[in-house]
């Protein structure tokens, strides 16, 4: 008596008891394992609870053979929402990963031409992006409801950003990141500047004084350096909070009003919210 | 019909007891409500009545053996005992599937057939344990299960959703394997045939080539030539199609495979290397199904896809007529700087180096549009 030899049902349910990855090898193993895992029962356990209605909001709509190609197929980041969020799930625990485009985002002064620039890029999944020309009064800030998101599952934002080659006053003071869900607070500080430059340039020394007076009034916190991403954006860590399945707004910000001077070019693709690995 | 037992009876007093038979044959007698906690003879005392005396016994499906019923019972009696607490079961159960893998499936397979769903999840769950983790070959030591997927089964070719560089390679390494199979498995069959056909095909194409040469140098080529070359042509494709194929594939595989082959050889190094390697293909793909969309020039063993290259051979073939003796003579000339020459139509033009044009200006392109954004 071995596995070979229980009911097709049983060994599906055995593998659904695994992870998508278990799964997936378990097509390697033997005809009868690799057909109980091919099974939509298995896939079907995997994938986010509420897949038929990710379905529908999508922009372009997809074809599946099975619940398993649905799933390889749901792993690549799709456009929902009229293209304006973007959504994934991740590959070993099917936990779902949003990334909202800059139009989901409420930023200041964004519809004023003056400021900031909409404009298509190549290297972005959505259709717009947008680009700081020049403000004083920097604030991204986001909002995505936890009811979107999966359950019992600790997760992370970033915002997705890039740097013009005439980026400039984005670093003089660290920018303000914060997460919040209801009671929950995370709080940090983000230099905007590229992650290999340590720019001891000459303003800072000049304007030390000034610097420090003003670096005290931003409010004190764990700094986040930019990270390099695969797609060749910026992500900047925002904050981190835990879902436990409720119907909660999560807000997520970035600002920099402390400091008066002028900033520009940054590009902002969006803020990516995914799951702690 | 059985008795039902209540709460208020005192423990001294008599307990019914249900019969149950096994597929060996055997038969016992069972505390009723120990047994009434699997759903399966639940139904078999309540609603057909069964299991009340030595003659009416419940057959149990073949599948929970004398052995097997027991560990359910001892189960069944600690479980439908009301008052014990979330702990105490929870340890009880961690005890109770401490077992080899052999019994554990029997086991599950027992709980399945009595329908006894807490003992399924418990037992799934200890299995689902054991398989985490684990290669491929690993899982079929473990469970003693029988290698028996083909080679062509374990080299489908995986779906390439992502455009992973390394699952490209992957499948171009199962579709050259998978030919490899093929040819072996047709050179025991057509031996001889083979090489005749090849042949046969290198003739016919020197003759094309010749015959196309001829027509091309005449700019006021007569319908009665054109018709026949057609013709020529019609009856050649066949047998020419191999050929130009074979031709075809030389060049492209000169041109762009020849640090793949590299690339491939560095995977196949050794063998463990290798099977690690499909571990870690297998783990970032998500179904190995037959999927033609990366099958390139190595996947032509399916009829279907045999005539669609054949048809876009030969169209490749016509429009290229006049040209491809004009490239076979510039292969043997000596490189010299020719002046690009840009058509209208986007036709071929004479010039070779009109396959430079669109490369030139492509690159501009893209360094046009890196240099906006870093």
């Amino acid at each position: 008596m071995n596995l070979e030899l229980l009911p097709q049902d049983c060994i599906s349910y055995i593998l659904s008891c695994t992870s998508p990855r278990d799964a997936c090898r378990s097509g390697m193993v033997s005809t009868t394992v690799r057909y109980a895992g091919d099974s939509d029962s298995v896939w079907e356990k995997f994938l986010p609870s509420d897949y038929q209605e990710i379905l529908s909001r999508l922009v372009s709509p997809m074809v599946f053979a099975s619940k398993k190609e649905l799933y390889s197929q749901l792993c690549r980041p799709l456009l929902i929402d009229e293209g304006r969020k973007s959504l994934s799930i991740s590959k070993s625990t099917g936990k779902k990963c949003y990334m909202l485009s800059a139009r989901n985002l409420s930023i200041t002064w964004s519809s004023n031409a003056l400021y900031w620039s909409w404009k298509p890029l190549l290297q972005s999944r959505f259709a717009e992006i947008v680009e700081l020309r020049t403000i004083c009064w920097l604030e991204i800030q986001g909002k995505i409801s936890t009811s979107m998101l999966s359950p019992k599952t600790t997760y992370r934002a970033y915002l997705i950003v890039k740097f013009a080659n005439r980026a400039y006053g984005l670093d003089y003071l660290p920018s303000e990141v914060s997460v919040v869900v209801g009671k929950h607070q995370s709080q940090g500080i983000a230099y905007l500047r590229r992650p290999e430059s340590n720019r001891p340039c000459l303003e800072r020394v000049c304007f030390l004084n000034r610097m420090e007076a003003l670096r005290s009034k931003v409010s004190k916190g764990e700094e986040r350096v930019p990270y390099e991403r695969e797609d060749g954006w910026l992500e900047v860590e925002l904050g981190e909070f835990y879902n436990d399945g409720g119907d909660e707004e999560v807000k997520m910000s970035l600002r920099e009003v402390k400091g008066v001077h002028l900033k520009g070019g940054l590009v902002v693709e969006g803020i990516e919210i995914r799951p702690k690995d | 019909m059985a008795e039902v037992d209540t709460a208020v009876i005192k423990p001294e007093m008599m307990k019914s007891y249900i019969w149950l038979q096994t597929a060996d044959g055997s038969i016992q007698e069972v505390e009723q409500e120990v047994a009434m906690f699997c759903p399966m003879i639940c139904d078999e005392i309540i609603q057909r009545g069964m299991g009340s005396s030595k003659n009416n016994a419940i057959t149990l499906p073949q599948r929970v053996n004398p052995s097997m019923l027991s560990l359910v019972l001892d189960y069944c009696r600690f479980h439908q005992v009301i008052g014990r607490s979330n702990k105490e079961r929870k340890s009880f159960d961690e005890k109770f599937i401490r077992m080899d893998t052999k019994r554990l499936c029997e086991l599950t397979s027992a709980a399945d057939g009595l329908q006894l769903k807490p003992l399924v999840d418990l037992t799934s769950r200890a299995l689902a344990r054991m398989i985490e983790g684990k290669t491929p070959e690993e899982i079929r030591e473990t469970f003693h299960l029988p290698d028996d997927l083909t080679e062509e089964e374990k080299l489908e070719p995986l779906k390439n959703i992502t455009d992973d560089p390394r699952i490209r390679l992957l499948n171009r390494l199962y579709a050259r394997k998978r030919k490899e199979l093929k040819e072996r498995e047709r050179l025991k069959n057509v031996e001889v045939e083979e090489e005749c056909v090849d042949d046969r095909s290198v003739d016919d194409l020197l003759s094309f080539i010749n015959g196309g040469n001829e027509d091309s140098k005449g700019v006021g080529t007569s319908k009665n030539k054109k018709k026949n070359r057609r013709r020529k042509d019609q009856q050649k494709n066949t047998s020419s199609n191999h050929a130009i194929e074979t031709t075809h594939k030389k060049e492209s595989n000169c041109l762009k495979s020849v640090h793949d082959d590299v690339e491939i050889n560095n995977n196949l190094q050794s063998s463990p290397s290798e099977r690690s390697k499909l571990q870690d293909i297998q783990d970032d793909m998500f179904s190995p199904q037959a999927n033609f969309e990366d099958g390139d020039i190595d996947d032509e063993f399916d009829p279907a896809i045999q005539e669609k290259i054949d048809r876009e051979v030969e169209d490749f073939e016509r429009i290229l007529n006049s040209d491809w003796p004009e490239r076979m003579l510039s292969l043997g000339r000596e490189r010299k700087p020719t002046v690009i020459s840009a058509n209208g139509n986007g036709s071929l033009s004479r010039d070779v180096s009109c396959f430079t044009v669109p490369l030139l200006t492509y690159n501009c392109f893209r360094f046009h549009c890196d240099t906006h954004y870093c």
